[in-house]
């Protein structure tokens, strides 16, 4: 309701308002870059860009649509068109893979799990995070907007301006490539 | 029920939290029958808890305190100042353009007959121009009848030209068709300026 209230404002003029719809966005919106692109500095950049493209364009905010709908629709389209730009994906850079691994030290330790378990899950997750990089950047994108942002898939659909059908098939898609990662990790472990 | 079927049911129940349970029930069923099935759900549910649980990363800068107006502008400035650039390599291409239309030009003036050959059609054009107010079929019929001859008067003297002089002929097509493709070119940009 007072995030309405913010953008009702800044979009009849009362620019002072906008640094409340950034504070409000700022957390996801980063979130969605980083993952997408990988990058700190990069992902920086976006965020700042699609806030630069929010200011500049709010009065075209039709308020039929929801503001969060409208806002990461520019946001995917700006990681979108950088990945185009850029013609590649960084991630795969080993700096950043060991930098994602040493993270999950501190994270997510289950009770009762024996030390090996505990280190199966961290390299689960390790692995997880590395192959999500490296997945198709449309698969990767739903990935990103269902577990980091938790958006439901009809809203997805809305962002991505995408049928539901589509959404759902490149989620199943996503999560296919990702079981074969770990069957593959799986094996390989085994020998 | 087959274990594809069962696939999509695990997809499904991954998707759709309000029929989760229900589905999962079914799944389970059949996973405590099926192993391949039920390590295919194991690793379903291992990744998705993974997923659930990706790291978050913090902002590194305090978006909200910045000055979005000035950004605005600033990033207005460095779009103009980008544009700034454009016409110096439309320059070039006029250049060039006017480069090779001349080289044309010469090649034309060479050869005596495409001389008259322009100077008949642009006489043809612009009496057609005058013309038009008068009776539109008339006009037609006369420019159909002019332009039978004159093709067949061209075509004879358009062969003798290549036997006499293939390499002055070839120059010429050559810079008509560079000089086509940079008016193009110019033309493309200046549209898409104007856009």
């Amino acid at each position: 309701m007072e995030l309405e209230f913010f953008i009702a404002k800044v979009k009849a003029g009362e620019n002072q308002y906008f640094n409340n719809v950034v504070s409000a966005y700022q957390q996801q919106i980063y979130n969605l870059a980083f993952k997408m692109i990988g990058h700190q500095e990069d992902a920086r950049d976006i965020t700042q860009e699609v806030f630069i493209k929010v200011y500049n364009n709010i009065t075209k905010y039709d308020d039929n649509m929801k503001f969060s709908t409208w806002i990461f629709r520019i946001a995917t389209n700006s990681c979108i068109d950088f990945l185009r730009k850029k013609k590649e994906i960084l991630l795969t850079d080993e700096s950043i893979i060991s930098t994602t691994a040493n993270k999950f030290v501190f994270v997510d330790e289950r009770k009762g799990e024996s030390p090996q378990q505990i280190m199966e899950r961290k390299l689960l997750k390790a692995h997880i995070n590395e192959k999500i990089n490296q997945l198709p950047e449309h698969y990767r994108l739903v990935i990103i907007l269902k577990y980091i942002n938790d958006f439901t898939l009809e809203e997805i659909a809305a962002i991505l301006n995408e049928s539901l059908n589509t959404v759902k098939t490149r989620l199943y898609r996503g999560r296919e490539l990702l079981k074969n990662h770990l069957i593959e990790l799986k094996e390989r472990s085994d020998y | 029920m087959k274990c594809q079927q069962i696939k999509l049911m695990m997809h499904e129940a991954l998707d759709e939290d309000s029929r989760a349970s229900e589905l999962c029930k079914l799944i389970d069923s059949h996973c405590s029958l099926c192993p391949s099935c039920k390590a295919l759900w194991l690793d379903f549910q291992n990744i998705e808890i993974e997923l659930t649980n990706l790291e978050r990363v913090e902002v590194p800068l305090d978006f909200s305190n910045l000055n979005w107006a000035t950004l605005a502008l600033e990033e207005a400035n460095k779009e103009a100042s980008l544009q700034k650039v454009v016409p110096q390599s439309q320059l070039v291409n006029i250049l060039l353009g006017l480069g090779i239309m001349i080289l044309a030009m010469w090649g034309i003036v060479e050869i005596g007959q495409w001389q008259l050959f322009i100077a008949q059609l642009w006489n043809m054009v612009t009496i057609g121009i005058a013309e038009t107010m008068v009776s539109y079929g008339a006009i037609a019929v006369k420019n159909i009848f002019y332009w039978w001859i004159m093709a067949n008067a061209m075509w004879k003297g358009f062969l003798s030209l290549v036997i006499i002089n293939i390499t002055s002929v070839l120059s010429i097509v050559a810079a008509s068709a560079l000089a086509l493709i940079y008016l193009f070119k110019l033309r493309r940009i200046h549209l898409l300026n104007v856009m």
